[in-house]
């Protein structure tokens, strides 16, 4: 395969936060999931639209994610699933020939140090909300930690694919990591984690708590009552 | 008997020893647990005057700040007889203790919660939180499982046990 035509068929999973302009006016929040050669993937925040296939629209990027350019191009949707709820909120972006170089630009930045190293959604939502700086931190020792030991890599491993860890709830796990880091240079990367979660503990993981996945152990009483 | 179902968790003898510790004259520590231990008429309800009586109420958790880290008691009951084999299950650093296990019904707590990797990873013994799992489980392969703060005052209800583990 040509490096062109590998180029062409990959994908980079991400969150960024966008505004979606339809018919020149209609500003819509969403996320980017996915960034690829031929477009991108789009979540709408809301279904209070109905995007239509092959409708114009423009994406625009928050400040803050260093993506000056807007986009421009038009909707892929592919059929409502069920008849009885037909707005979509997924949707693919085919990009406008006039804004190839843009795209490029964008997929070069997913591609590079800053592409997130596990594709779980709560983990790219909270990768989207550190700076390029604090990435690359977190990814070099992540992977430094991960090569430690089994127990290591199993403990990262559980960090980036578990679904019962929310955004909001990794970000405040990360930031207390990169604290603690900052204020430990030159201490093994183990003991850095080992200490953020310490940190975690105290600061951040009764606030969490409502967001952990809830057993429905009591369903052993009305199992052992219908005997 | 109830029907609910019941949460256990495991604790030195030398901390459940403690809980006791401003117990009437009447009755020592060790008289009290042991009590327990047997199930007699009554005990529960000493233990838990006792456990009332100390100026700081003790917590399940290591403090009333802490999360609580409980299993399922059935998976307590799969475990062999000796404190050594809970505590392997279990995955703590303790060795060659004697070890009380508290059983309470798991409607005194509101919710009891699969806890996330972060979560796990800031306890030793519980990090494995396998991602196809209902519960998470311990270093030992017990179902654990987390709930917010709660006294051993208010654990001790109806229902409510203790046992004793010899440690060898």
């Amino acid at each position: 395969m040509r490096s062109s035509e590998r180029r062409a068929s990959e994908r980079f999973p991400v969150v960024i936060d966008v505004v979606v302009i339809v018919d020149g006016s209609e500003r819509h929040a969403a996320e980017l999931r996915d960034v690829g050669s031929d477009g991108v993937g789009l979540v709408l925040t809301t279904d209070k639209i109905c995007l239509e296939d092959g409708a114009s629209a423009t994406i625009e990027f928050d400040a803050s994610s260093g993506i000056g350019s807007p986009l421009s191009g038009h909707f892929r949707v592919k059929p409502a699933p069920v008849s009885y709820r037909p707005n979509t909120r997924s949707a693919g972006f085919c990009i406008d020939p006039i804004c190839r170089s843009s795209l490029e630009a964008i997929m070069h930045q997913c591609s590079a140090a800053s592409l997130a190293p596990s594709e779980e959604i709560g983990f790219l939502r909270a990768w989207n909300m550190l700076n390029v700086t604090e990435r690359a931190m977190l990814k070099d020792s992540l992977e430094k930690i991960g090569t430690i030991s089994a127990d290591a890599a199993k403990i990262v491993g559980n960090l980036m694919i578990d679904p019962n860890c929310s955004a909001i709830r990794l970000l405040h796990f990360m930031k207390v990591f990169l604290r603690v880091l900052r204020a430990n240079s030159g201490v093994p990367a183990f003991h850095v984690l080992e200490e953020a979660f310490d940190v975690y503990r105290i600061e951040h993981s009764l606030e969490d708590t409502h967001k952990d996945r809830l057993i429905k152990y009591e369903l052993g009483s009305s199992r052992l009552a219908s005997v | 008997m109830s029907l609910d179902p019941l949460a256990s968790r495991a604790f030195r003898l030398k901390v459940v020893k403690g809980w006791v510790s401003h117990a009437s004259p009447r009755l020592s520590p060790e008289d009290l647990i042991n009590d327990a231990f047997e199930g007699i008429d009554g005990s529960l309800n000493n233990f838990r005057a006792a456990v009332a009586a100390r100026p700081e109420k003790p917590f399940l958790g290591p403090s009333e700040r802490d999360l609580v880290w409980c299993c399922p008691s059935e998976d307590f009951q799969k475990v062999g007889n000796t404190g050594l084999e809970l505590l392997r299950a279990l995955g703590t650093s303790w060795r060659d203790e004697d070890v009380v296990e508290l059983s309470y019904p798991i409607s005194v707590v509101e919710a009891v919660y699969k806890p996330c990797a972060i979560v796990a990873g800031a306890n030793p013994s519980f990090r494995h939180t396998p991602v196809e799992e209902e519960f998470g489980r311990t270093i030992g392969g017990l179902r654990e499982m987390i709930h917010l703060p709660l006294s051993v005052v208010d654990a001790l209800v109806d229902g409510a046990s203790l046992r004793e583990w010899v440690g060898k």
